[in-house]
């Protein structure tokens, strides 16, 4: 299998008062150039899943109960924290929601992808060179589509706006040129404008350098316009994974048709929005369908058991109005 | 020139309402110096009216000046000249507050910082109407009634807002400003900080209030789709400006000032799966703003004129556009 990142039956546990099965039984692959939309609400375990295959989970409270990710030929949850260091980075590399968080506020934008140029050439064994390094930063901002490339490297973060700092992030990845890109909520706290000039660049830079792309999102438009396949996780499992194509246009969990009728989508005047009723809670989905309790298709066979995780057409469902056959 | 829609009956009329902040601090040197002080123009010469039980979207990026609008309105900025009407009070005039009071109210993006996190649900409800001539038995049942309104159950109005889910919460927000029955009802992103099945839910709910109960909203909003879903009427902004103002419809599926068409080209679409168009440039410093019109650096059809007036509202069936384009 040619993928950069197969994830098999992961499961992570938060164990503090009591135990929350924050992942249950998570299997992906991602190949090159490829671009995985993990879709969900928030207490989903989207963003357990991106710091779990990352291994930034904080450990206590988090555990990992089982299953395995396989890294480009790493076993990362038998690797040495040393063997992980020097994965990060140009191995996989990290895109969060807000950049300013990420980016040094006291280091000139230049000096900050010199930084990533030069662990780099330490890892690949490239000579080093600082004016090589600083004609690279250039390509790269050009290529993140910053306009004035020589003006906004020698500024500082604060001085630029959300959408710029984010394309820094990415000129950053560029840099690194790693083989996995996880993108936590990357585009979640910009206006639409500087979202969708941050997709344009992302898309680029995928196909173009065939890094393999992890991108989660509570945004179903967003990874339906922007990603090849769709997971749709609720209550730390995948419910659903498909071509975004199948999973936007023909979703056959229940939860997924939930949130894309959620969207608004018509005029107030067309009647009200056909949304998911109750809110999710951890309390309730013990040993049945997560989604049972706000299903409106419930039966009480929903209630018997987790249901699996079952091959319909080219996509997986885990929902029990689809067959009995056990997973693939 | 145009001044605004034709509307008999408004609600709410804001005429030519400018709002300034100052820049930077000036010094004793510089005021010696009469050096000038600099202002942001958050709020440029904006006349927009609402009708009873109608919905405005005001809709733009950060920066547009759309929050400062909103906050004009219900009076917590006071503008530098301009009127803002309501319902025949000058809302920016009067003095005593207690001929406004209830009249106006304001939902917030985040619940969870716009109540209090000491007082009890019913309490937060109840607290606009603590200054009226109403018994406190009175106070509370009106309380009761408003949670009962917006879909709560009467349990939880002795619990605090911090044991709530984040929806419940914006619902008691919504409770706590329809509880008054106001003339108009500022909405700031009230569902941008929660998951989609939950803005759906809070969007119903803001719908079905405003038929059943004729309330009217001026709703704050960067998502094209929510404004498709709530809005009678549109003005979209840009830098303190009114880029473009008429009906939903019109606006929405005929979008005229290159602006508006480039902020719904920017927004994914729920039916279209392709990536969306991104415009180019970052919008100038609001410090520094171009002479002319303010989406000039950045138009694809920019003209001499644009860069060195700035155009006045021209008619076009229906919606006033600022732009050249349209000077026949």
């Amino acid at each position: 299998m040619g993928d950069v990142i197969t994830v098999s039956d992961l499961s992570v546990d938060y164990r503090a008062a009591g135990v929350v099965h924050a992942l249950r039984d998570v299997s992906f692959g991602i190949s090159p150039g490829e671009i995985l939309g993990v879709v969900g609400e928030s207490g989903s375990g989207k963003t357990t899943l991106a710091l779990a295959v990352s291994r930034l989970l904080a450990s206590p409270p988090a555990q990992y109960a089982g299953g395995q990710i396989l890294f480009d030929e790493t076993n990362m949850l038998k690797a040495s924290p040393s063997e992980i260091d020097s994965l990060r980075g140009t191995g996989m590399f990290m895109v969060f929601q807000d950049p300013m968080m990420s980016l040094n506020p006291l280091m000139k934008i230049k000096d900050q992808i010199i930084e990533g140029i030069a662990v780099r050439c330490r890892r690949r064994r490239e000579t080093f060179d600082r004016a090589t390094a600083e004609k690279e930063v250039n390509e790269h901002l050009t290529s993140v589509r910053i306009g004035d490339a020589s003006d906004v490297a020698s500024r500082y973060p604060h001085q630029l706006s959300g959408g710029q700092n984010q394309r820094i992030m990415l000129a950053i990845a560029l840099a690194e040129k790693p083989k996995l890109l996880i993108a936590d909520e990357p585009t979640t706290a910009l206006d639409v404008t500087s979202q969708a000039q941050v997709l344009n660049v992302l898309k680029v830079i995928v196909e173009e350098s065939k890094m393999a792309m992890m991108y989660i999102t509570h945004d179903l438009v967003v990874a339906g316009s922007f990603c090849n396949r769709i997971a749709v996780m609720y209550g730390g499992m995948i419910q659903e994974i498909g071509s975004a194509e199948q999973v936007m246009r023909d979703p056959k969990h229940p939860y997924s048709s939930g949130l894309i009728t959620s969207l608004p989508s018509q005029r107030k005047v067309d009647g009200p929005l056909v949304g998911i009723s109750g809110t999710f809670s951890w309390d309730e989905i013990a040993g049945i369908c997560a989604f049972a309790p706000r299903c409106p298709l419930v039966r009480d066979d929903c209630k018997k058991g987790v249901p699996a995780l079952v091959r319909v057409g080219p996509g997986q469902v885990r929902c029990i109005n689809y067959g009995e056959k056990p997973a693939e | 020139m145009v001044r605004s829609l034709p509307n008999d009956g408004a609600v709410l009329v804001i005429s030519d309402a400018v709002k300034l902040f100052p820049v930077g601090k000036r010094s004793v040197w510089d005021r010696i110096r009469r050096k000038p002080q600099r202002f942001v123009h958050a709020v440029d010469d904006v006349s927009l009216e609402v009708a009873k039980a109608e919905t405005l979207v005001l809709l733009g990026e950060s920066g547009s000046g759309k929050t400062t609008l909103g906050r004009l309105v219900v009076g917590l900025e006071t503008l530098n000249s301009g009127r803002i009407n309501l319902g025949g009070d000058d809302v920016s005039r009067l003095k005593d507050s207690d001929k406004l009071r209830g009249r106006l109210q304001m939902v917030f993006q985040d619940p969870t910082s716009s109540l209090d996190p000491y007082m009890k649900v019913v309490d937060c409800v109840a607290e606009p109407l603590r200054k009226s001539n109403l018994e406190k038995q009175q106070i509370v049942s009106r309380a009761m009634e408003s949670l009962t309104n917006v879909g709560l159950e009467e349990k939880l109005a002795l619990k605090k807002p911090s044991e709530l889910s984040q929806g419940q919460r914006q619902r008691v927000a919504v409770a706590r400003a329809i509880v008054s029955k106001p003339d108009v009802i500022v909405l700031d992103e009230p569902t941008s900080s929660i998951d989609v099945s939950l803005q759906a839910q809070v969007l119903n709910l803001l719908v079905r209030l405003q038929k059943t109960q004729g309330f009217t909203y001026v709703l704050i909003t960067h998502d094209p789709n929510v404004a498709r879903y709530m809005a009678d009427n549109i003005a979209v902004m840009y830098l303190g400006k009114v880029a473009e103002y008429g009906p939903a419809d019109s606006v929405l599926s005929n979008p005229r000032h290159p602006y508006t068409q480039a902020l719904l080209a920017s927004a994914p679409k729920p039916d279209e799966l392709s990536l969306p168009k991104p415009l180019s440039g970052e919008p100038p410093s609001m410090v520094s703003l171009p002479k002319g019109c303010r989406f000039a650096p950045r138009c694809p059809y920019v003209m001499d004129r644009c860069k060195e007036t700035q155009p006045p509202l021209f008619r076009q069936e229906g919606t006033i556009v600022a732009c050249y384009l349209y000077d026949h």
